[in-house]
C-alpha cells in the first residue's frame, strides 16, 4: 500500500496564483519546455514505468450528467470530461495550477484578468482554438439554457478578445478564485462549431489528448488517443475505457476478475483488495464530511449552540468507526499543508468534550437541550455517519430527528425541509470558494442565507487578488471555524485500486482522476 | 385464436393508460424537483424557476399527463429531461440486455424445474421428493444478491472461468454473450426454478390421483406414456401460468441482478431515472415493461390452447 502524503510535500507556492502567472512555456508549447508536468512527477511514484500503447479500463462510481460541458450538472463529470475537453488551466495531482490551453495568466487589476493562449491548437473537428473560442465558450457557459456552470462564472461580466491569442476577462467584482475555476469544468473548451450539435450530450468535441469515439450511457465511454496533442507525454495508452459501475462490490469484482484495470473503491474494501494482490493507493482528498445547519432555524442562530455541537462530536472515533481510519479529523475546511490552512484552528480547536458542550448550551439558556430535524441522503456511509452523530448529540441532551432523503440538495436548499443535513462536500483548495458556496448570504447552498458579519467581511477581503491574499484567505478560513458556521468532521481518503500492470495512476487532490502519463502493460 | 390475440392487444390500451397514469401520479406525489438537479450544482432560485417553466413542470398534473399521452399517440415517447436523448432510442438500446437476461433466466428455470418437478411429483413422499422440495424452498428463500456473491466468488474470482461484470451483444459474439450472462441468469432464474418446481410437483400430484390416470394405469400403459402424455400435459397448464407470471417477477428481479453484474440494461436505466426523477424515461421503461408482460402472458395463453383443446374452441 502506498500512502501518499501529498499535502506535506505539496501545493505550496504555485497555489498562490493570485498574482502569479503560468510557468514559462514557449509558444511552441512542447512538454519538454515544461519540466513541472505531472507526468514527470508521477514517474517518481512509478519506478517501473510501463510502455506506451494498449487499453486502460477504469471503473468509475458516478456517470456523467451529460457530455455538453456547459450543461454539466455534477462536479464528478470532470473525470469523464478531462480526457476530451482541454482546460485553459491544468491542475497537478497536488492541485497546483499549470499551463493548459492558456500559457500565462494574471490579474492586471482587481477586476481585470488577462490570459495568453497556446497557439496552433485545433479542436478535434478542425476548428482552430483562439481568443474568439474562449469568449464564445465563456459566454455560452454563462447563458446556455440549463447551464451548470453559470454560477461559477458569475463574477465574469464580459470577455474581450485582445488579439488572436490574448483574451481579457472583465469582472463585475473582484474574484481571485477565477483561475481555480478555470482549472475545472468552467475552463473546459468546447469547439464553437459544435455548440449547435444535436448529439452534444453524448458526443463532445474538445481539443484534449483523447477523443470520445463511443458512449453508451450507463455503461461505458471509449476514448482514443489523438495524434497531434501538444503534450506527447500525456496520452500513453492508445485507448481509454471508463466504465460506470455504481456499486462498489461490482467494481472490486470487475477488478479481481480482470474486466477492468483500475477502480475507485470504498474504505471497507481496502483489506480485501490488498489480499487479492491489487495495488491500493490511499490518497488524501479535499472532500469533507460535515454537518450543515440552516442557521436561520432551530437554535442554530446562536454561536454558542454551534460551538457546543462542535465540541459534542468525537471526530477521532468517527474516523476510526466510519472509514476504518482512512481519513483525517478536522475542524477546518482545508487540510493541514494547504497554503490556506490556518494553524491556529487545528483538529483540536474543538476537542471532543461533552461537558464543555453542555456548559456552552447552558450559557445559551438551553440547559435542557433542544430538538431539531435533520436529513441525510440514502447512501449507506452517510446514513451511518448520521446515526453516529445522533448518538453523540444525544449525549449533550440535543435530540436530532434524522430521516433519509433521496434528493437531499433539493429538499434542503430549495424546499428548506429540515433544520440541518449530514452530507459530503467535494471540497475546494481555496476556502474562499467554500465560503462562496456555503457561507455567503447570496449562495444557493446556504438555505437560511445567514452569515456572520465577521465572516462576510473576511470573505470580501479574500476575493481581492492582492499580494497578501494568502493571509486574507487564512483569516477567512479561521473565522469560519471560530464562528462555527458548520461542523466539519473529517477528510475521508480516496481509495484507488489497480492491477500491477497499471503505472502512474493517481487520485488528484481536487477529488478527480486524470490519465496523464498512465501506462498499462499488456496481459 | 386471432380473436384472443386481438382482444389481448386491445386490452393493452386501458392497461397502459392506468399503469402510466399511476406512475405519473406517484412520481409527482413524491417531493422533489428535477428542475433543481437540472439547473446545476449551484443555481439560483430564478434559474431553477426558468428551468421548471421550460420543462412544463409548473403545469397541473393532468395537463402534463395529457401532453405525454398526446405525444405517445403520435409515436413519440419523449426526450430525457437530462440529456438530449430520445427515450425510445435509449430503451431500444437497453432492451436487448434485459430481454437476454430474462430469457436465459427463464431457460434456467425451465431446465431445472421440469425434471425436478417430475421426479418430485411422481415420487411424492419419497426421499427424492423431499430433497427436491427442500431444495426448492431454499431456492425460493435465497436472496438473489447472496446467491450472486457466492456464484461470483466460485466462478469468477477464485476460478476465473466466467466474467464478473459486463455485457457483450449477441450479434457481436454469441459465445461471449452467453459467458457474460451465465451467472446473472442463474442468479435470476433460481427463485423462478424453485417456484416452478413446486408448482409442477403439486399439480402433478393432483393429476396423478385422477380417475383417468387410474384408468390409464389399469389399461397397462407404460409409465412414460401415463406420466409424459396424460399427466404432464394437464399438470403443465398451471406451471405455464406461473411461468407467465414469472416473466414479470424476473423483469423486476433483473433490476438488482443488473446492478450486481454491471449489466447496462433497463434495470440500471430505471434506477438512475427514478433517482433523478426523469419522468419521460421512467414512463418509457414502464410502457416497455407492461408490453413485455402482456406479450408474455399472451404467449402463455396461446400455449394453453395447445395443451387444452377446450380453450382453443372458444
Amino acid at each position: 500500500m502506498i500512502r501518499s502524503k501529498k499535502f506535506v510535500a505539496a501545493i505550496a507556492a504555485t497555489m498562490l496564483v493570485v498574482t502569479a502567472c503560468g510557468g514559462g512555456s514557449d509558444d511552441d508549447g512542447a512538454a519538454s519546455s515544461d519540466p513541472t508536468s505531472s507526468a514527470a512527477e508521477q514517474s517518481e511514484d512509478a519506478p517501473t514505468a510501463g510502455s506506451p500503447g494498449g487499453t486502460l479500463r477504469y471503473a468509475a462510481a458516478n456517470e456523467p450528467s451529460r457530455f455538453d460541458v456547459h450543461r454539466s450538472s455534477n462536479g464528478y463529470d470532470q473525470n469523464w470530461f478531462a480526457p476530451v475537453y482541454e482546460r485553459l488551466i491544468h491542475q497537478t495531482p497536488q492541485a497546483e495550477l499549470e499551463p493548459g490551453l492558456a500559457l500565462e495568466w494574471e490579474f492586471t487589476d482587481d477586476t481585470t484578468f488577462v490570459m495568453t493562449l497556446r497557439e496552433d491548437v485545433s479542436f478535434h473537428d478542425g476548428t482552430p482554438f483562439n481568443a474568439e473560442a474562449v469568449k464564445a465558450n465563456i459566454e455560452r457557459a454563462k447563458t446556455v439554457e440549463g447551464s451548470g456552470l453559470a454560477n461559477y462564472l458569475a463574477s465574469v461580466d464580459t470577455v474581450e478578445v485582445l488579439d488572436e491569442y490574448e483574451v481579457q476577462f472583465n469582472l463585475a467584482q473582484p474574484d481571485a478564485t477565477l483561475p481555480m475555476q478555470l482549472a475545472t469544468r468552467p475552463g473546459m473548451m468546447l469547439s464553437p462549431d459544435a455548440f449547435e450539435n444535436a448529439d452534444l450530450d453524448e458526443m463532445p468535441v474538445g481539443s484534449g489528448p483523447f477523443a470520445l469515439v463511443e458512449y453508451s450511457r450507463g455503461d461505458r465511454a471509449v476514448y482514443e488517443k489523438v495524434d497531434d496533442y501538444w503534450d506527447p507525454e500525456y496520452a500513453q495508452v492508445d485507448q481509454l475505457e471508463i466504465f460506470y459501475m455504481p456499486d462498489a462490490v461490482t467494481r472490486l469484482n470487475a477488478l479481481r476478475s480482470g474486466q477492468v484495470d483500475a477502480a475507485v473503491l470504498e474504505p471497507s474494501q481496502v483489506s480485501e483488495a490488498e489480499g487479492a494482490g491489487l495495488n491500493v493507493d490511499v490518497s488524501d482528498s479535499l472532500e469533507v464530511y460535515h454537518f450543515q445547519m440552516d442557521r436561520s432555524k432551530s437554535e442554530f442562530g446562536d454561536v454558542l449552540v454551534r460551538q457546543a455541537l462542535n465540541h459534542a462530536v468525537d471526530r477521532e472515533a468517527i474516523v476510526e468507526g466510519l472509514v476504518f481510519g482512512y481519513g483525517q479529523p478536522t475542524t477546518q475546511w482545508v487540510p493541514e499543508g494547504s497554503p490556506f490552512y490556518n494553524e491556529e484552528f487545528g483538529p483540536d480547536y474543538y476537542p471532543y468534550d461533552p461537558d464543555r458542550a453542555r456548559e456552552l448550551l447552558a450559557e445559551a439558556g438551553l440547559e435542557d437541550g433542544f430538538e431539531f430535524d435533520a436529513m441525510v441522503s440514502t447512501n449507506p456511509i452517510y446514513v451511518r455517519l448520521g446515526e453516529i452523530l445522533k448518538e453523540q448529540f444525544a449525549e449533550i441532551g440535543v435530540e436530532m430527528d434524522l430521516r433519509q432523503e433521496q434528493q437531499l440538495a433539493d429538499a434542503f436548499f430549495v424546499r428548506n425541509d429540515a433544520d440541518a443535513i449530514v452530507s459530503p462536500y467535494p471540497g475546494r483548495i481555496d476556502p474562499t470558494e467554500t465560503a462562496q458556496i456555503y457561507f455567503n448570504d447570496e449562495s444557493f447552498s446556504n438555505p437560511g442565507r445567514q452569515v456572520t458579519p465577521t465572516v462576510k467581511d473576511a470573505y470580501f477581503e479574500a476575493l481581492i487578488p492582492a499580494d497578501d491574499r494568502p493571509d486574507a484567505v487564512k483569516a477567512l478560513s479561521g473565522q469560519i471555524v471560530e464562528d462555527a458556521l458548520g461542523v466539519p468532521m473529517l477528510f475521508p481518503n480516496a481509495i484507488l485500486a489497480s492491477t500491477e500492470d497499471v503505472n502512474g495512476l493517481t487520485w488528484y487532490l481536487s477529488g478527480h482522476i486524470e490519465f496523464d502519463g498512465v501506462t498499462v502493460n499488456p496481459g | 385464436m386471432t380473436r384472443l390475440v386481438v382482444r389481448r392487444l386491445l386490452s393493452l390500451i386501458p392497461l397502459l393508460l392506468i399503469v402510466t397514469f399511476l406512475t405519473f401520479s406517484l412520481i409527482l406525489l413524491v417531493p422533489g424537483d428535477p428542475a433543481v438537479t437540472l439547473a446545476g450544482d449551484n443555481a439560483t432560485p430564478e434559474q431553477i424557476d426558468a428551468t421548471r417553466e421550460r420543462l412544463g413542470l409548473n403545469d397541473p398534473m393532468l395537463v402534463q399527463y395529457g401532453k405525454w399521452v398526446g405525444d405517445v399517440l403520435t409515436g413519440d415517447l419523449g426526450t430525457s429531461l437530462y440529456r438530449n436523448e430520445q427515450v425510445s432510442e435509449t430503451i431500444i438500446d437497453r432492451l436487448p440486455v434485459t430481454l437476454s437476461l430474462t430469457f436465459l433466466a427463464l431457460v434456467v428455470a425451465l431446465v431445472v424445474a421440469i425434471p425436478a418437478g417430475l421426479i418430485a411429483g411422481t415420487r411424492a413422499g419419497r426421499a427424492s421428493d423431499k430433497v427436491a422440495t427442500v431444495a426448492a424452498s431454499v431456492g425460493v428463500a435465497t436472496p438473489s444478491f447472496l446467491l450472486a456473491l457466492i456464484l461470483l466468488l466460485f466462478f469468477a474470482i477464485w476460478n476465473p472461468w466466467l466474467p464478473a461484470t459486463g455485457y457483450v451483444a449477441l450479434e457481436d459474439s454469441p459465445w461471449e454473450w452467453f459467458r457474460h450472462l451465465v451467472l446473472p441468469a442463474i442468479t435470476l432464474g433460481t427463485a423462478a426454478a424453485a417456484e416452478m418446481t413446486r408448482q409442477l410437483r403439486s399439480s402433478l400430484v393432483d393429476v396423478l390421483k385422477q380417475d383417468y390416470i387410474r384408468t390409464a394405469w389399469s389399461k397397462g400403459l407404460a409409465s412414460r406414456v401415463v406420466v409424459g402424455k396424460h399427466a404432464l400435459k394437464n399438470a403443465a397448464a398451471p406451471m405455464l401460468t406461473v411461468a407467465g407470471l414469472q416473466v414479470t417477477v424476473l423483469l423486476g428481479g433483473s433490476i438488482i441482478v443488473e446492478q450486481i453484474f454491471g449489466l447496462p440494461g433497463l434495470g440500471q436505466l430505471v434506477i438512475s431515472a427514478v433517482n433523478s426523477r426523469d419522468l419521460p424515461m421512467i414512463q418509457g421503461v414502464v410502457v416497455a415493461s407492461v408490453i413485455i408482460a402482456v406479450l408474455a402472458n399472451l404467449v402463455v395463453d396461446l400455449l394453453y390452447g395447445y395443451l387444452n383443446p377446450k380453450v382453443r374452441a372458444q
